[in-house]
Order: structure tokens, then sequence, then C-alpha cells
């Protein structure tokens, strides 16, 4: 056969097309549609009701709490390591692309890739251990102060007591909770970041920044001035990518998460395991919608901007084109 | 070469502005990228280097920039030393080749950057910028962002962008590198008008003769990292010092040879490839059977049918090729030792009437002083 493949209207390619979309999206549909279920079993059907939504918002179940509060945490854990590990990040990826190369340049590169690599599990157990560890640490240095025999009144009971006092306030330093869950996301994200910044980096025309040293801004302002602008686009994706990746991480948190700090993925298992509460469906429900909405509205402007600027190229290969044909000619 | 309406009488009293006294960079130890050079260039000249890639020239301009830091020797420039002076606090700008226009700036921006980091107040940068704007016919796309010009136009900012802060001394780096050939001729002469205009002492680039020929006023040969020779275009073509730079200028015949018979104004040189000895109406300095190689410019032989009536410098053959270029036909002459000779013909008549072809019998003959003798 030759030329253009022609249109076949095959009832196969309609069923692979259904299938794959089943597929995708029908667990999804499933979901949605059971969080209008009255009933309290999640898979079985009985009325049309919200009272799973209104249990999520205003609800006084212990598990709707659990959820709200799950909500808040991971949303602020996950907007501060997104925020530290977009800096750590590109700190790291401009070190690796653009430092003469020094000595440990390549086991510095793959440590800080590391983390994307290592098994989660493993992660989790190492952040683990060394928390405790330094809890260990920071409690033993109090006891050993505290414990120690001084002789009222001299220079050293006084250095002394001001070491214990800060001692007492370190003590027990880092209780695990919110603090290490963020220091472990930062530790995990920071590695994707700084993948996604060293491919912009790598691809980014170096002439830019000499040529603004060349016109006079020191390295430093050049670095804020040039390269972070041009590097926007990647920063920003890197700190969603960071901020996805810390919202939904279990296995590290789990490790590293105290009894106070329960992020919502954690909330959600613990609850799987006393049976699923419908108002789970209703907060999947609304995730669902706020991303169909997000990702709708950054499509929907790149379209806009995508057709503005071909509307502006359409409109020079007729006016604008004449024009800079006119420019390029030399002036008498 | 474009003729510089006040080039020769005011060439000599130009003070010089760059002293550039025993460079070496070596990027590996051992091995020397730029070797040695010493260059003087003065004041409101346009100065070229030219060599193939490799041969050390970006790195000697980015010396000058203040991006690599020179192995030994000295860069003056109007008295100070910027040997250990940083990129940001020299006088000298750069056009790089790829323009290097800060994307995420309107053209207007771009060109007051340099101003910015001066702190100088605002009402002069707007001036300055205009003027700029000026100079270079850009009034109309001041707003516009970088991705929506042309290349001409971009070259133009990139243009404007590093003569805005004055400076001393005004790097080009391969300046037509990105445009087409057509853009390319034009924006040369536009290039030199505007670069005159201001009156900025120039350094460029390039690896394209043609290039360094029209825009120069004095061109350097560069070959790994040395230069082969200074000097203007018309002193390059017609007497090229040895034979890289006879051959990498333009395209020449060069026959090797023994130096024979010779007097103080006159020389015969014998050419195991050619059947005639070789007359050079000027003497040698040098030992009798000494070797040395003879070159010809191809538009100095001339093609006959006819045997010429001389006793030496001319030789028979047979026409081996034509390449028809349009206002000149290649000639590639099979000479009888098999050796080919390259030879220019005016096409002077349509359709190439009364011209040899492929295959006739021709002679070539060339003049005494069209001869260069090269020794290296």
């Amino acid at each position: 056969m030759s030329g253009p493949a022609p249109e076949v209207k095959s009832v196969w390619r309609l069923i692979v097309l259904a299938l794959g979309f089943f597929f995708l999206y029908m667990p999804i549909i499933v979901l949605i549609v059971y969080s209008f279920n009255d009933s309290q079993l999640v898979t079985v059907w009985s009325k049309f009701s919200l009272r799973w939504y209104k249990e999520l918002f205003v609800g006084v179940q212990q598990q709707s709490e659990a959820i709200r509060s799950g909500v808040l945490l991971s949303l602020t854990i996950g907007f501060f390591s997104a925020s530290f590990a977009v800096v750590l990040g590109t700190i790291s990826a401009f070190v690796l692309t653009r430092f003469d190369s020094f000595r440990t340049k390549t086991l510095f590169s793959f440590l800080t890739t590391a983390p994307m690599v290592l098994p989660d599990v493993i992660i989790g157990l190492a952040l683990m251990l060394l928390f405790v560890a330094l809890e260990n640490m920071t409690g033993g240095l109090y006891d050993w102060l505290n414990g120690m025999k001084v002789e009222e009144g001299t220079l050293w009971s006084g250095i002394h007591s001001a070491l214990t006092y800060c001692a007492s306030k370190i003590a027990g330093w880092p209780e695990k909770g919110a603090f290490t869950i963020w220091l472990a996301m930062v530790t995990l994200t920071s590695a994707y970041v700084s993948v996604v910044v060293r491919t912009r980096l790598q691809e980014m025309d170096n002439s830019i920044e000499e040529a603004a040293m060349d016109l006079g801004a020191t390295p430093l302002k050049t670095f804020f001035v040039i390269t972070i602008p041009s590097l926007f686009p990647a920063i920003l994706s890197g700190w969603l990518l960071a901020f996805t990746i810390s919202m939904d991480d279990v296995v590290i948190t789990q490790f590293v998460s105290g009894p106070g700090a329960k992020t919502l993925p954690i909330v959600v298992f613990s609850s799987v395991r006393r049976g699923v509460s419908p108002t789970i469906n209703a907060l999947a429900s609304i995730i669902v919608l706020v991303v169909s909405v997000c990702t709708f509205i950054v499509w929907y402007t790149m379209h806009r901007k995508d057709k503005k600027r071909q509307r502006e190229y359409g409109m020079m290969s007729v006016r604008q084109k004449a024009e800079r044909e006119k420019s390029d000619t030399p002036k008498a | 070469m474009l003729e510089h309406k006040d080039g020769q009488q005011k060439k000599e009293v130009k003070p010089p502005l760059l002293v550039i006294k025993n460079l070496s960079k070596s990027y590996i130890p051992g091995v020397l990228a730029v070797d040695d050079v010493n260059l003087t260039v003065n004041k409101g000249e346009i100065f070229a280097l030219l060599g193939s890639s490799g041969c050390g020239k970006s790195t000697l301009l980015r010396m000058l920039a203040g991006f690599e830091k020179p192995t030994s020797g000295k860069i003056i420039l109007d008295g100070q030393d910027l040997s250990n002076v940083p990129p940001y606090k020299r006088p000298v700008n750069m056009m790089f080749q790829s323009y290097a226009l800060f994307p995420h700036m309107t053209v207007w921006n771009n060109i007051a950057f340099g101003l910015k980091q001066k702190h100088m107040p605002k009402d002069e940068i707007k001036e300055n910028v205009e003027q700029m704007l000026a100079l270079v016919h850009m009034e109309e796309f001041a707003d516009r962002k970088p991705h929506q010009l042309s290349g001409g136009q971009r070259q133009r900012v990139a243009l404007a962008r590093s003569l805005a802060t004055h400076p001393k001394l005004l790097l080009l780096d391969e300046p037509m590198g990105a445009l087409d050939k057509k853009l390319r001729t034009k924006m040369q002469l536009e290039l030199v008008d505007i670069i005159e205009k201001v009156g900025v002492t120039c350094i460029m680039v390039t690896h394209d003769q043609q290039e360094a020929m029209t825009m120069a006023e004095r061109v350097a040969i560069m070959d790994c990292g040395e230069f082969l020779q200074v000097g203007d275009p018309e002193e390059i073509y017609e007497n090229p010092n040895c034979r890289f730079t006879a051959e990498f200028i333009g395209s020449v015949n060069i026959f090797d040879g023994v130096l024979g018979e010779n007097g103080s104004d006159f020389m015969y040189v014998e050419c195991p490839a050619l059947q005639n000895k070789i007359y050079i109406d000027a003497g040698a300095a040098i030992a009798d059977g000494m070797k040395l190689s003879v070159a010809i410019r191809p538009e100095k032989i001339t093609l006959s049918k006819e045997k010429p009536q001389q006793e030496c410098n001319f030789e028979e053959g047979i026409v081996d090729n034509i390449a028809y270029m349009g206002d000149v036909s290649i000639y590639l002459i099979k000479l009888q030792s098999g050796q080919i000779v390259r030879t220019t013909l005016p096409n002077v008549d349509r359709f190439r009437k009364n011209q040899p072809t492929w295959d006739d019998k021709v002679f070539i003959s060339w003049e005494p002083d069209s001869c260069i003798v090269l020794t290296i």
C-alpha cells in the first residue's frame, strides 16, 4: 500500500480506545461515584448523598479531623520542603555544571542523585537511625552536663550553667515529627530538583552569563539577574515535582514521622487498616477535581499563548516580514 | 578590501591603544593554545584575527575579554595592565557569536543593561539607549523580545548593547557566523560603517577570509597559537610570507623547485614538475641549489591556445576540468608532469564562446613579477 493511510473505521480501534480509557479512568470514576454514596460501606450503593463531603469539612468524627489536619500538614510540608529543595537543588546543579572539574566532582554528582535511585525503605531507615542517634546524642549531652559536679561561684560554674541551659533546649532534638519529615523530604526531593535544573543549565547558552559579566555585572549579580530568570521554568517544574513527591510520600514519612505528625497519606493508610471510610472518597474526589482544574488552566493558558504566537507569526508573514527585510537592508 | 575613506594618511598618526606582550595560554601543561603573541593595535583600527578552528584565535579574544586568564604575558589597554582585571571591570565589550541577548529582556533593556551596571542616572540611560537604537536603526523594535527579531536585527541589537557603555575596545567573535550568506555581505558593510561612526577600536575573530578582508584594516593570520603574518589584506594576499598563509588566503598554485642561476636582480628556479624554468625578476639572498617553492595566484596565470612568445614562465597542458562560476570559470590544467594548475578566466562572452573546453591543448603563462618565492 502506498500513499496516505486510508481512514479505517474499524470497530477494533474503538474497542481498544474504550478499553484504554476504561483502564485509566474507571477506578477514578468509581471512586468519585461512591463518594456520593449514602452508605457507611464503601462498596455498597444505597442512595445519593453529600454526607461524606459534609463529614469531611465539618464532621466531628475523629477520622475526619485527622484527615483535615493531615491535609494541612501535607500541604505545609510539601510547600516548605519544595521551597528548600529548590534552593539546595539549584545550588548543587550550578556547582556540578558550572564549576571547573574538581577532585570529587563525580562522587558529588553521584551522591546528589543517589536519593533518587536508592529504595525508599533504605532512605527512610537510614534517616530514622540518624534522627534517633542525634536524639540520643543531644539527650546524652544534657544528661552528662547535668550530672557534672561543679563548684559554686566560679567562672566555670557560670559557663557550665549556660551550657546546661543550652543543652536542655536542644535535648531530645530532633524530635520525630513534622520537622524530621521536612528534613527527609528535602533530602529526597532536592535530588530531583538538581537533575531537572541541571538539564536546563547544560543546554543554556554560557555566553549569556558571560555577556552580562562583560557588560559590568559581578558574578553574583549575573547569577540573580540573568541565570535565575533563565532557569525559572526549570526551577518552577522542579518545585512542583518536589511538592508532589513530598505530598504523597508514604514510605520515608512512615519511618521519620512521630506520633503527633500524621501526613495525609499516613492518615489514609492507617484508616484503610480499620476499614476505609467514605470520607476518604470525598477527599479523593476533591483532589481529582482540583488537579483537573489546575491542569486545565495550565493547558488553556499555554494553548492561548501558542495561538497568540501563531497569530503573531502569521501576521509577520505578511506585514512584519516585509518590515524585517526592509530593516535588514543597509540604509543609505 | 573596503576602501577606508581616511585610511592611508591617518594610519600613521593613530596612537597605539592595545599592546599585547608575550601572551601565552595553555589549558593542558605543555600544550600552548596561544603561543607568545605580540601585537599592537592602534586607536580606531579594525583588526581581524583570521585562522581555522582551533588555531587559538578565540582563546586570544577571550583573554582580551577577561574570560580566560593568560598563563604568561601582558595585555595593556590604554596604559592599563588588564591581566588581572576581571571581565566586569574591563573597558572591553564583546559581541558574541550567538549574540547572547538576554532572552527575558526587551531590546531596550538589553541595551540598557550595561549602563545600569554603571549606576547611570535614569534619564541618561534613556538618552544613551535611544541614541544606540537610532545608530543601529532599531527604534521601532525597542519593546520586542529577542525571539521576535530576525538574525540581522538581533545582531544589530547585540552591537548596540556592546557599544552602549562606550568601551575602549570592542571584540567581535565571528560576527557573521549566525547569518546566511546574502545577509552577511550587507551586514559586513553596515557593521564597519557603524564602528567607524563610533570610532571604537575593534578586534574581530573570523575563519572567513573574505569577511576579514572586507572589514578589517589589518589582518593577522593565526595557526597553532602563533601569528604567521600580520599586515593589511593586500599585503597578505599579494605577498604571503609562508606557504601556510599563501594557501590559507585564496587559492594558489605551488611549484616546488631548487634555485638555479641567479643574480642581484633575477633568478631562475628549476621545478621537476615543469618543463621550463621559472624566471623571477628579483634577486634572492639565498644559496644556489636551495630548495624553495614558487607560488602563483590563479588569476595571474594567462591561458592561451597559442604558444606564448617567451622562453620561460610558460607551460603546456590539457584542460582537465572546468568549473563555471558565473562571472569567471575556473580551469584546472593538467601539465605533462601530471601536476594540476588552477587558473581563472573571466567570462566576457556569454556561453563561454571561444574559450578552451575539456581536453583542449592549452598554454599557461605568467609574468615574472607574479611569482611569490617561499622558503618555508
